[in-house]
């Protein structure tokens, strides 16, 4: 009977509850000696759950009680929060102890130092809680001068990290996307099985026909790549800009799943025109995922807009990268016999079989 | 051609583009007085720090769900889903908390799977169909919830079904039969039963849609039985509100320790009665919803369409969010506030799908500003 309580009093329909999450604020401002000030804000209801802060047990914590807890709040802090330059790990030291109210309640704020062997190549990794509360969220914001940097960090990017040295220059975000993109497997994966069989044209389902004009074929990439550009555009700003939020599992599963279906295509065609469609709609959803690559950079705050075209270039040169690397090839080859016959279909179903893999990993 | 389409498209987005994730930090403070209270905790919080027993997890789990459930802190529950992720998942309890779990987090196939599991594990595990039909109550399937009900009922464990059959005809708006079954089952049931405030809540609610002159007393008898406890509290503030006694429902939640769904009954009696306050609860609740979304989580879409559609006079918005809120949650006031909001939108039209759903379960839809089921 005991055990039955919680389910059968929390299942009243007229009870279903708002959210209230837990979250940590930690800022990071580069100092002008070199030095870095780390604030690291902690829910003082996280903390009740994970240290004995209410000592006398009387369901209130007094600012006493914070205090005297304040060892092992440090060294809680210093166990789960790393500060590392390219030279080794910097010297954290717990400067004050103090408070903050923010809207869903009190906050325990503790000021560090931190002392670095090198200021270049300087990263923060935050571990707290996410082993508690697989829910739980950190705000992480970088301050250098006027540059503020904002990124929301949470389980499965728990080995957070922020380059805090320098601020990302727009160059940087166009480095990036292009970077994001010859990185980005299940990325690549998708544009070559769209590219693979485009100097190809569907003749009937399993037959192609080999066009000797260079037009038609051109036409189908710049269709195809176009499409699938505008997609993950439209996406990837929804998404940065905090307009949707996808499941980021759910995400990574339909990406698998658009890598598998578009390399089943070209082994038994079930869509032979209007191929953009296709990759328009896949497209919007690959935009979620380069949204989350951007995410893990996190936008300034200052030129946001100016950073995501910058990133989504990025991507976009990485992509024609990509296909005027491959394109010319598969122009020379498409008249070979065995293209059609072998090449086509034997990477297609090598790539449909690692688009399932990963969609079969990430459920 | 393509970075043009790129480049339009961002633009488009570009004048109303937010700056979402920069947030203003309050100030600090190092209190000069050490017994000023930081935070009021809710019940026995305290004593979820202590280590897990390696042996009872499971114990663990539960007294962090019943946390849950008394203060609406959705941080226990995904502490406690963390938890019960490790424990073997054929136990009937383990498939309990988890529908708990997935229930809480608005996931109900999730959790009608698993109590499918455990009702399949032990058909006669009554807590289990209860539960079960409760949900179905929710989901707005009333059949599904009454085969439940007439299982308990009829060979399982009538206590209970008595309970389900009172839960479904509130639901259908039967509020005598609702008042016999449940003053039945109080007078009935041990003092100390785990189902108590369930059913007392549950009579209150009925007192108070019937319109009845006892539903004052009714609301502190819950009350009374668990103070401090949300469901007790939000129920009382909303009935307090709906009769125009904003400000007891500002008095009321005013001890209570916070809770989203307090904040927001506060926040909306106190706009509703133009205390001085309100402008800043309305502001906090605002900034709330904003801050959720930043961080990738979807607010109570019910919750949230009442704030627009009362505080910031946003009817549009507000049936946007309530049509969503109603492809999944269709509860009396999930039904209430699409009602509501589509009135106010001068937008009747779109209720088509809650009128063939309400025909489809028998259920008599009450004008926008009445009340009935």
């Amino acid at each position: 009977m005991k055990m039955l309580l919680p389910v059968v009093l929390a299942l009243l329909p007229t009870l279903v509850q708002a959210h209230t999450l837990s979250v940590s604020h930690l800022e990071v401002e580069v100092a002008k000696d070199g030095v870095l000030d780390v604030g690291l804000d902690l829910a003082v209801r996280d903390l009740a759950l994970t240290l004995p802060l209410d000592a006398n047990g009387d369901d209130q914590v007094t600012w006493r009680e914070l205090r005297a807890v304040r060892p092992q709040l440090e060294d809680l802090v210093l166990e789960k929060l790393v500060v590392e330059s390219g030279t080794g790990a910097c010297q954290l030291s717990p400067r004050l102890l103090a408070t903050r109210q923010y809207e869903d309640g009190m906050y325990a704020h503790l000021a560090l130092s931190a002392r670095c062997p090198s200021m270049t190549g300087l990263r923060v990794r935050y571990g707290l809680f996410f082993q508690l509360d697989p829910q739980h969220r950190v705000v992480m914001t970088v301050r250098k001068g006027e540059t503020v940097t904002t990124t929301i960090g949470r389980e499965g990017s728990s080995d957070l990290a922020l380059v805090v040295t320098d601020a990302r220059s727009v160059a940087d975000f166009v480095r990036e996307g292009f970077h994001h993109v010859l990185i980005g497997y299940d990325h690549l994966a998708f544009l070559i099985s769209l590219v693979l069989p485009a100097t190809l044209l569907h003749q009937r389902p399993t037959a192609w026909r080999r066009p000797s004009r260079l037009h038609p074929i051109l036409t189908q990439v710049l269709g195809l790549v176009t499409a699938f550009t505008a997609a993950h555009s439209i996406t990837l700003t929804l998404a940065a800009l905090g307009w949707v939020t996808p499941s980021s599992r759910l995400v990574e599963i339909a990406i698998a799943a658009s890598v598998s279906l578009a390399a089943l295509n070209n082994l038994r065609p079930f869509v032979t025109r209007r191929l953009w469609l296709v990759a328009f709609a896949f497209g919007l959803v690959h935009g979620f995922g380069f949204a989350g690559a951007l995410g893990e950079l996190g936008l300034p705050s200052h030129n946001r807009l100016l950073s995501l075209l910058a990133f989504n270039g990025g991507v976009e040169m990485g992509q024609l990268a990509v296909v005027a690397l491959v394109l010319p090839v598969l122009l020379l080859v498409r008249h070979r016999d065995w293209y059609a016959a072998l090449v086509v279909p034997v990477a297609s179903a090598a790539i449909a079989a690692m688009g399932a893999f990963w969609l079969i990993s990430r459920l | 051609m393509q970075g043009w389409v790129a480049a339009g498209v961002m633009l488009m987005f570009a004048w109303c583009a937010s700056d979402a994730t920069a947030t203003g930090r309050p100030e600090l403070v190092v209190p000069s007085d050490p017994d000023i209270v930081l935070e009021r905790l809710p019940r026995g919080y305290a004593g979820l720090a202590r280590p897990v027993s390696p042996d009872q997890p499971l114990e663990r789990v539960n007294e962090m769900l019943s946390a849950a459930a008394r203060t609406g802190d959705a941080r226990l529950v995904t502490r406690a889903g963390r938890l019960v992720s490790g424990l073997p998942p054929q136990q009937p309890e383990v498939m309990k908390a988890q529908a708990y779990i997935a229930q809480y987090q608005h996931d109900f196939p999730t959790a009608l799977r698993w109590l499918d599991a455990a009702v399949g594990a032990d058909p006669r595990d009554g807590g289990a169909r209860l539960a079960r039909s409760q949900l179905h109550l929710v989901m707005g399937r009333l059949d599904l919830a009454r085969s439940d009900c007439i299982s308990l009922v009829v060979g399982i464990d009538s206590g209970r079904g008595q309970v389900c059959l009172a839960a479904l005809a509130l639901r259908r708006g039967n509020f005598n039969d609702a008042m016999r079954l449940t003053g039945r089952w109080l007078e009935q049931a041990p003092s100390q039963d785990p189902l108590r405030l369930h059913v007392l809540a549950m009579r209150a609610e009925t007192a108070a849609r019937a319109g009845a002159a006892d539903t004052d007393e009714w609301m502190r008898q819950s009350l009374a039985f668990a103070r401090g406890d949300v469901r007790a509290l939000v129920p009382y503030a909303r009935y307090l509100r709906k009769v125009g006694r904003e400000r007891d429902a500002v008095s009321l939640i005013g001890q209570a320790p916070g809770s989203d769904s307090l904040q927001l009954q506060a926040a909306l009696a106190a706009w509703s009665a133009r205390l001085p306050d309100a402008a800043a609860l309305s502001r906090s609740i605002e900034s709330r919803y904003r801050f959720a979304r930043t961080l990738g989580v979807v607010p109570e879409l019910r919750d949230e369409a009442e704030f627009l559609l009362l505080v910031k006079g946003d009817a549009a918005g507000a049936l946007q969010l309530a049509q969503r809120n109603f492809l999944t949650q269709r509860d009396h006031e999930d039904v209430r506030i699409l009602l509501r909001s589509a009135a106010a939108a001068g937008r009747t039209d779109t209720l088509a799908p809650l009128r063939r759903w309400a025909a489809s379960q028998g259920l008599d839809l009450p004008p926008a500003s009445g009340d009935g089921p």
